[in-house]
Parts: C-alpha cells; sequence; structure tokens
C-alpha cells in the first residue's frame, strides 16, 4: 500500500473512474510478463516501453540492466522515499553551512512544490512502472484525444545505431627501429605541426622517397608512395563515425541504409501525434545528393555528420605514457578550504554523487578512473569567404592537471556539427543523442586496457558545460537569455516595445533564488508529449524550457552544470556594453574624449606578456573590433588611469566597481572572502548603472555576472572553466588546411 | 581556400584523429634516437606572453611562496629560502657590488641575521665575531617566478616589467604596499657560522610617496564603508637610498604597469599611476 500512496503523492491524479466494460488483452510487456490485461493498460504500456528506451538507452537488455541498478527505485519505492528525504536533508545542511559565509548565492526554494513538479526518479519510476489500476486511470486521462493504436507518443530525436561498438582498436605494432618507420613518423608529424594539407605532405613524401631511393635502393624499396600509404603504414583509417543529416529538420541516418540509386527523403515526423492529421506528415526533404559516377548517377548524403568514439578516444589517452598518474595527480593536492585555485577545490568535485548517492565520484581510490568531463560547444567559421558555421563539441578531461587539462592532444573533440547554418532550437537534440547514449555507457562504466593495466573499469560524468550563453541555451534547451535567467527565478520585463531588461533589484530576495532541478527536468520531459506547435511555444513560454537529450543523463544538473562564461559575460558582456552603450552612446565620452584616451593609452608601457590594446579606441563608433582578451587588458590595465578624469562621479563608481571585481575574478588563486568581496562590487555597480542609465540598460549579461561568483565557488577560479581555452582550439581547428591544391 | 568538393565536417574532425593517433603512437616511440634528435626541430617554442600562464608549474609551490610576499608580518624571507624559478639572463658573474650598495647589503644582513656583518674594508675595525661580507656577487637583470618574468633596469630591454611592488611593515606595525623599479637582481652568499648561505636578492628603488593622501588615492571611491582604489599615485622621484632598497625577492608581491595621471586643475601635477598586475593571485 505505501507504494500506491508514494505515487499518489506525485503523479497527477485523475478523477475519472477506470471502465471495466473493454476484453482483456495478453501485454508483453517487462511487467505484466503476459498477464491479461486492459487494451488501454497493454498500449500505455507499449508505450512506455518506448519512452523508457528513449530514456535510458535502445536496446531492451540495456534497460533491463538499467532496472537492476536502478532497481530499489521501482521496486522498494520505501528506499526511494528515504533517499529522497537523506538528499534533500543533506542539501540543506550544506546550504545552511555555506549561506553564511557567501552572501553571492541563490537562494534554494523554499517553496510548496508545484503541482507539475515530480522528481526525476518518480518520474523514471512513473515511466518503467507497474501495473497497478490507478496507473491506468492516469494513463487514460493523458492519452484520451489520441487513437489507441498510436503507440509512439512523443517526438523521437534517437540516433540510428549506427556500430560504434568495440572493433578492433589495436594500435599496429611497428618496431620503428628498424627501417624507414621513425622518417614518415616524422613527416606526419611534421605536417600536424605546421598544418600543412594533405596535398603539401603528400609531395613532400613522394619526394623523401625519391631521395631515399637514389641513395639505397634496397632498404627504401617499401617506403610509402602517398600519404596515403604512410597513414596505412600506421593503420592510421577513417575511424569516425558518419550519420548523413537532414538539411531540414537534422534527423540523422545511418549512410549505409540509404539507396544510393534512388534519392532518399526525411521522414522525421516533428508532430507524430498532432490532432490534425495532415500536420503529423513527415519533413519530407531530400537528404541526398546527386553525384555522377562512371555508373550513372549515384546518390550520396547531402550532409554529413561525423562523431567520435569516446571509448576508443578514452582508449588512446590511456594508452599514452603517463595519462594516468597525471589523472592522480588532483588526488594528492593539499586541501586548502579558504583558497580556490583550481577545479578541484569547486563544490561540483567535491559533493558530486555517485550512482547509489551514498559516496563520492570523485574518490581518491578511483582518481584515474572516475573521469570528469568539461563540454564547450561552439560555432565558428571555416572559410574566410562564405558563410559557412560548423559546431565543435570538445570534451575536457578535469582530472588532469590545469597545465595539461586543456593541451589540444588531452581534449576530445567530439563531433562536428555540420552547416552552413546553426541548428535551430530542439533540432539540436538530433546531434546530440548519439553523444548522450555514449555519456550514458560511460557513466556506467567500460573497461578498457591501459598504459599500467589489462583492463580498467572507466567512468565519466559530464559535470559543466562551459559555453557562450546562445550555445548553453541550446544545449540545455532552455528559453532564450533575453526572457529569464537560466540560473534563478529571474523574468525579464518587457517595456512597450517589447524589449526586454533584467532590471528591478528591489525584491531581489524573491528571484534571487535557485530555479530547482528537478522541476526543469520534469517541464522538459513534459515538451516532448506537447504534440502541436502551438502546444510547444505555450509550454516553453511556462516553463521557460524544451526537450534537450542532455537529460537524459541521470545526474545532469542544469542549474549547476551550466555555467555562466566568464569571458562571454564580463568582458565581451558587461565591459563591452558599460563603455561602449552606456558611455558613448549616452554621450559620456565623446569622440575628442577618445582620442585623448587613446594618446594616453599610448603612453602607457606594458610588458611583454601582456598584450598591448590595438590603436583603435578612437576609431569608428569607438573600440572597433576589440577581442575579449583586449577588453580583459583594457578594464585591468588602461580603464582606470587614462578615463579617470572624463568621468563624472557615478560612472567613476560603475568602472571601479567593475575593475575590482574584474581584478579579484581573474587571479589564478581566489580565496572566497575574495568572491564575497567581488560580488559586492558586481551588484553595486549593477544597481548603480540601473539608478544611472535606467532599468532597459540591464542586459542579460548584466543580471548573469550576478552569477560568476557562485559559479566559481563550484567550479574554483575562472582559470579552470572560462572559454579562452576553447577558443584557442577553435582558433586551430579553423586554421586547418584542408586540401590545398 | 577548400577546393575539393567533400564535406569539411568530417576531413576537420579526420584530421583531429590523424594527429591524435599520431599523439598517441608517440609513446612507443620514445626511445628511437633518431626521432629524439629530430623531433625537436619541429617542437613548438616554448610559449610566451598570456599563453604561458598556462605553462605547468606546481601550482601549491607556487602558493606557499606567494603566501610568504603576502604575510610579512608572519614569515617575511631573508632571501635564502627556495622559490619556483629561476634568475635569467643576461647574467655577469663574480661582479663587484658598488661600495654604497655593498654597505645597504651589510645593513640588510644585520636584519635579517642576529649577528654583526662588515665589510671587507671596515674588518680591522669591527669585533672579532663580526662576519665579512665579501662584494662578490652574481648579477643578473630577469627572473622568472612561476609563469611570471621580472625584469630590472640592468638591462633596458627588459625595463617595461621591472617595475615591482612590495609590501613592507611601517613604523605602527600595520603593513603598506610600495612601488619600485629593481635596478637588479643578484646572489650573494655568505659565510654564517651554520655555513654558507646563498641569498637571493633584489636592488630596488623606490617611489617617493605622493604629498598627501588625497594625491595618492585620487581615484578612490566611498561607498558606505566600502573603499576601492583600484591604481595609486605616487611621485615620479626615487626615495633615497635607504636599507629598504635591498629585498629578498621573495617579498615581490607582484609587477606594477606604470602610467602617468595628471591631477589638479590650477597647477596640474604629473604623478606616477601604479597600476598592480595581478593576474597570478587576488592580493
Amino acid at each position: 500500500m505505501s507504494h500506491r500512496k508514494s505515487k499518489r503523492s506525485f503523479v497527477k491524479e485523475s478523477t475519472s473512474k477506470p471502465s471495466s466494460t473493454r476484453k482483456h488483452v495478453i501485454c508483453n510487456c517487462n511487467i505484466c510478463q503476459g498477464a491479461e490485461v486492459d487494451p488501454r493498460t497493454k498500449a500505455s504500456h507499449m508505450k512506455k516501453r518506448e519512452i523508457s528506451r528513449g530514456l535510458t538507452d535502445r536496446t531492451p537488455e540495456r534497460s533491463s540492466e538499467i532496472g537492476t541498478s536502478q532497481g530499489h527505485i521501482s521496486n522498494v519505492p520505501m528506499d526511494m522515499d528515504e533517499m529522497e528525504i537523506s538528499y534533500d536533508s543533506g542539501d540543506e545542511q550544506y546550504d545552511s553551512r555555506d549561506e553564511q559565509k557567501f552572501n553571492f548565492l541563490t537562494t534554494k526554494t523554499n517553496k510548496p512544490k508545484r503541482k507539475f513538479n515530480i522528481n526525476p526518479l518518480v518520474l523514471i519510476e512513473r515511466i518503467l512502472s507497474d501495473h497497478e489500476d490507478d496507473d491506468q486511470e492516469v494513463e487514460d486521462d493523458d492519452v484520451a484525444s489520441i487513437e489507441d493504436d498510436d503507440l509512439e507518443q512523443n517526438v523521437n530525436f534517437d540516433a540510428p545505431e549506427s556500430g560504434y561498438g568495440d572493433d578492433d582498436s589495436d594500435i599496429p605494432n611497428i618496431n620503428i627501429d628498424q627501417g624507414f618507420a621513425w622518417i614518415v613518423y616524422w613527416i606526419l608529424k611534421y605536417q600536424e605541426r605546421f598544418r600543412l594539407s594533405d596535398v603539401a605532405t603528400n609531395s613532400l613524401i613522394k619526394f623523401i622517397r625519391y631521395l631515399l631511393i637514389s641513395h639505397d635502393k634496397n632498404t627504401y624499396s617499401m617506403f610509402p608512395t602517398s600519404l596515403y600509404m604512410a597513414r596505412k603504414l600506421f593503420g592510421i583509417g577513417d575511424q569516425i563515425i558518419k550519420y548523413a543529416t537532414c538539411p531540414t529538420c537534422c534527423k540523422l541516418y545511418s549512410i549505409n541504409n540509404l539507396p544510393t540509386d534512388k534519392p532518399s527523403h526525411c521522414s522525421f515526423q516533428n508532430f507524430p501525434n498532432h490532432p490534425m492529421t495532415n500536420h503529423r506528415s513527415p519533413c519530407g526533404a531530400v537528404i541526398t545528393k546527386q553525384v555522377p559516377t562512371n555508373q550513372g548517377i549515384v546518390y550520396r548524403p547531402a550532409l554529413i555528420f561525423p562523431i567520435v568514439n569516446i571509448k576508443r578516444q578514452l582508449q588512446r589517452l590511456y594508452n599514452k605514457k603517463g595519462f594516468e598518474e597525471s589523472c592522480r595527480k588532483w588526488a594528492a593536492r593539499p586541501n586548502n578550504d579558504q583558497e580556490l585555485s583550481d577545479i578541484y577545490d569547486g563544490r561540483i568535485w567535491k559533493d558530486f554523487k555517485d550512482q547509489n548517492e551514498d559516496q563520492l565520484f570523485f574518490r581518491h581510490d578511483v582518481s584515474d578512473s572516475n573521469l570528469g568531463i568539461m563540454l564547450n560547444l561552439d560555432w565558428f567559421q571555416p572559410f574566410d569567404n562564405s558563410q559557412h558555421s560548423v559546431g565543435v563539441i570538445y570534451g575536457v578531461i578535469c582530472n588532469l592537471p590545469r597545465s595539461e587539462r586543456f593541451k589540444t592532444s588531452n581534449t576530445i573533440t567530439l563531433a562536428v556539427i555540420p552547416g552552413p547554418s546553426e541548428p535551430k532550437l530542439h533540432k539540436l537534440n538530433h546531434y546530440l543523442a548519439p553523444i548522450i547514449d555514449q555519456f550514458i555507457d560511460l557513466w556506467r562504466g567500460i573497461d578498457i586496457s591501459t598504459n599500467e593495466t589489462s583492463s580498467k573499469h572507466i567512468r565519466a560524468a559530464i559535470i559543466c558545460c562551459a559555453c557562450d550563453i546562445p550555445a548553453a541555451r541550446k544545449l540545455c534547451g532552455l528559453i532564450s537569455a533575453r526572457a529569464a535567467c537560466h540560473l534563478c527565478e529571474k523574468v525579464a520585463n518587457f517595456d512597450d516595445r517589447n524589449q526586454s531588461n533584467f532590471g528591478g533589484f528591489d525584491d531581489m530576495r524573491q528571484w534571487f533564488v535557485k530555479r530547482d532541478a528537478d522541476e526543469i527536468r520534469n517541464n522538459a520531459y513534459l515538451w516532448k508529449e506537447c504534440n502541436t506547435e502551438d502546444a510547444r511555444k505555450n509550454h516553453v513560454s511556462e516553463t521557460f524550457v524544451r526537450w534537450s537529450e542532455i537529460y537524459r543523463l541521470p545526474y545532469f544538473d542544469s542549474t549547476k552544470f551550466l555555467i555562466v562564461d566568464p569571458m562571454h559575460c564580463l568582458f565581451l558582456g558587461v565591459a563591452k556594453w558599460i563603455v561602449t552603450r552606456l558611455w558613448i552612446e549616452e554621450n559620456r565620452l565623446t569622440t575628442k574624449h577618445l582620442e585623448i584616451m587613446q594618446e594616453r593609452a599610448n603612453k602607457i608601457k606594458v610588458p611583454s606578456d601582456i598584450g598591448r590594446i590595438p590603436n583603435k579606441i578612437a576609431t569608428g563608433d569607438g573600440f572597433s573590433g576589440f577581442t575579449a582578451d583586449q577588453w580583459k587588458t583594457f578594464i585591468l590595465i588602461y580603464a582606470t588611469t587614462i578615463t579617470w578624469d572624463l568621468l563624472k562621479d557615478d560612472d567613476r563608481k560603475i568602472l571601479s566597481y567593475f575593475v575590482r571585481a574584474c581584478n579579484i575574478l581573474v587571479c589564478r588563486i581566489i580565496s572566497k572572502s575574495g568572491l564575497n568581496e567581488a560580488y559586492q562590487c558586481l551588484l553595486s555597480m549593477v544597481k548603480l548603472v540601473e539608478k544611472q542609465y535606467g532599468q532597459k540598460k540591464i542586459t542579460p549579461n548584466m543580471h548573469l555576472c550576478l552569477h560568476i561568483c557562485e559559479c566559481a565557488l563550484d567550479y574554483g577560479p575562472l582559470y579552470s572553466f572560462w572559454c579562452y581555452s576553447f577558443e584557442r582550439m577553435n582558433g586551430l581547428l579553423g586554421n586547418m588546411n584542408i586540401n590545398i591544391i | 581556400m577548400h577546393s575539393s568538393n567533400r564535406h569539411i565536417e568530417p576531413e576537420l574532425l579526420k584530421t583531429v584523429q590523424h594527429y591524435s593517433i599520431l599523439d598517441e603512437l608517440s609513446a612507443s616511440y620514445d626511445e628511437n634516437q633518431h626521432l629524439s634528435t629530430c623531433l625537436p626541430y619541429i617542437a613548438f617554442k616554448k610559449s610566451v606572453g598570456s599563453l604561458a600562464a598556462h605553462e605547468d608549474f606546481e601550482l601549491m609551490k607556487y602558493s606557499e611562496f606567494l603566501s610568504m610576499s603576502k604575510n610579512v608580518m608572519e614569515k617575511a624571507g631573508t632571501g635564502s629560502e627556495p622559490f619556483p624559478g629561476t634568475f635569467m639572463k643576461p647574467m655577469k658573474k663574480d661582479v663587484n657590488l658598488p661600495t654604497e650598495v655593498l654597505a645597504l647589503l651589510v645593513e640588510y644582513y644585520c636584519n635579517a641575521y642576529e649577528y654583526t656583518f662588515v665589510t671587507l674594508s671596515n674588518i680591522h675595525t669591527s669585533s672579532e665575531d663580526s662576519i665579512v661580507v665579501l662584494p662578490k656577487v652574481n648579477q643578473f637583470s630577469r627572473l622568472r617566478v612561476g609563469a611570471e618574468v621580472f625584469g630590472s633596469t640592468h638591462s633596458p630591454r627588459y625595463i617595461k616589467s621591472a617595475n615591482v611592488i612590495s609590501q613592507f611593515v611601517v613604523d605602527d606595525n600595520t603593513t603598506d604596499i610600495y612601488p619600485g623599479q629593481v635596478q637588479f637582481f643578484f646572489e650573494h652568499t655568505i659565510h654564517l657560522p651554520e655555513g654558507p648561505a646563498t641569498h637571493s636578492l633584489a636592488f630596488v628603488r623606490w617611489y617617493d610617496a605622493a604629498d598627501d593622501r588625497r594625491s595618492r588615492f585620487h581615484c578612490q571611491i566611498d561607498n558606505d564603508n566600502t573603499k576601492i582604489c583600484n591604481i595609486e599615485l605616487w611621485k615620479k622621484d626615487f626615495f633615497e637610498l635607504s636599507r629598504d632598497c635591498i629585498i629578498p625577492i621573495h617579498s615581490i608581491l607582484g609587477r606594477f604597469i606604470a602610467g602617468t595621471m595628471k591631477i589638479g586643475k590650477k597647477n596640474p601635477k604629473e604623478y606616477l599611476s601604479v597600476i598592480p598586475i595581478n593576474k597570478k593571485i587576488h592580493i
């Protein structure tokens, strides 16, 4: 009985009585196991099975595996209740401990839970759950408008199976001391070092071969004749997984399943359960292009979405000498409670719970096998002369020490999202699905051989998403930054011209409250059940969230893991806004002032290791084309000296507060008391801006900078998570020369 | 630039993959004699500038070192302690210190240790147990601590990074931060009764304080008890030579950038604006 009670308290109850007039049929689902049930119950069970596959995995064996690993959730509900309580109390305890120390934390919700707020565990339970009669009532209510035969209710983002299984990932054993392998290896390294195109390298290899053969024909007769052969020598093949993707709706298709003799059309149904049948029609866009060959015209996929096999990538890293040792380093560092010097001092690393919740994920005994992955998603332009945005998803292993973490050789490039434009809104989910699939496997753990032992159980979790704001919103399916904050309950104010702002600090106590992660997750799931465009829109504007595949990760908490990137927020956001939009646009600084500033700036001699700012303060509208790093230098070094006497009293205050906050935040090591001060400065600054320039000047960035201190407490100093490191990698990728003839 | 009709996305990922495979292979080729000679040809230069901040160094050692320069009250160093970094070229080996600097050095040692020290020239007038301070030092123009490089006026090339700030205990037992310009760094060995000790020291000329507090904290804002002053103003002239001009490198707090600022309406006076660079640690 207790079971039913716990369910009722969470799941929406329906008042309608079950009808008992239907004929019973046999249900083959995992729960009923062939028992006779009501046809509607069967339908709902089958549907749940579909959902649960979507939620956990696609193969039934695996979903049952989840069932056992989380068996206590669905089978012993008492356990669940207890667990939840202990979790909550632990949380509160933690918070009360912290609140005394930090004034910049968003407060914890104390409100009664809303009616649609369902704990994810309960949700899993609801999805996987049993065959009790009251369940049927609920489902009856839900499916009322849908025909019984419509089993697949929700929009489905699953990627097709594409054997990213465990095929041979052996390193070819070449004895380099014999023969010429080292020469080939050097040439390939040479190509990497100078980012030469394949064509250039190919001709170099041919030339070296000629040289060697003319020197000694017998020894070097086997020297590779082309770049292709050289790569073959080292077993470097095409080891990426490719999907064909629909240019319109981004649905993924397995390339092998597409016929080559006729064009293929996209069969993705955006609204499989739209009440009007004509809206259920599939996307229908052509996903192939014609390629003329000798055998006539062949149809090939028009867009390709490549991803890597993360397991193989990890295997590769673990094969490197010293990798495990580097991963263990964090466990050996002394613990300092007062200072934050790396991500390990942050709250996330210290508190991240393992699957069974009673132990930490980042423990010393598994310091080199439980990996924390930081995810970054960003778009960049690989071509100079055409509009073509390519998205890249990087993974960084946080277990590595800071100095090695962001090295190109240690970052995993997970996937490249094809252009020519960024996928809109929920369409990104198609691309995320195969990656999240792999991360779900990694959360359960995989066995790989390493440099030190023959078999090691590796697990990995995404613990942080460091992206700029638009990418972050897409990644987690959140509403635009203009409408609501993703970390607290602040909702934008709209003025008469429908421009949003984040002003209004009098009622700060009410909105500076952390959003409920479970609620967000739950709402994300509910989005999938919206069956019309309007329903989706309404859902998003009410709950600020749409579905994202990332919520399939059981541990993902979008209110913590989705950080505010300090680089974009502080320097490209706030600094630029204050100078260009407040001071220059409101005529506090005139062109003449800008010229004086430039003159003064030229006199300041900075050490060579600090980038000079360009001679562009007075160019154009002022500060034209400053990069994030240049804004940083301008604020931290130049601003006060060169603008002080040009500004009025309040602007001086704004500047001083901001410079002070930045000075504290950009440090390598931040003390926790410093964070408090930085927050105070930022808050005073934002309030002052509102007082001086009005509510409409409070941009999303102005609001988000208030959350930076909390992010620093979660992830350590800004150095450990800001996007400068990733942008550099984008630069490297963008500079790669592909096939210069 | 990309002329082939192939898709760029798989090409990019493929290239990244190839690089990572090469990287993995490197482990098995470590012992190759040819490669260990030839790979350095294409090695990246040691990164400089703001990227150097990412270079590895022992963060913990560094923070311990930094705490020394921060807490002058409790744990001021004598200069013989190890530090996470090195002196850098250009250097002069075994040069004689100028007499006036040597006199300051003797004074410095007298303050740092509980012994009496004398210069070679004064040896016959002093008591017997006093320790002789020889004028021979190794002079350097640069110092690297962690990822940060300090210059000195000794070589004009590095004069831009020769400005340092340091914390001193002033008379009334509070500390204050002073800006100065490093003239040169030097290593000096004295023979203490415990054995010889090598000291890493810096010869610094300190800037003179502004006439009054108001000019020094010109750029200060006061708002409900919080005083924020991001830059301070100092005179452009040096303070006269004193014992404080020799400091152990451990008490260097960080570098600053010198700007100029004119204040005052009637007869504007030019001051040196001290813009501290504290990107490494919060002061």
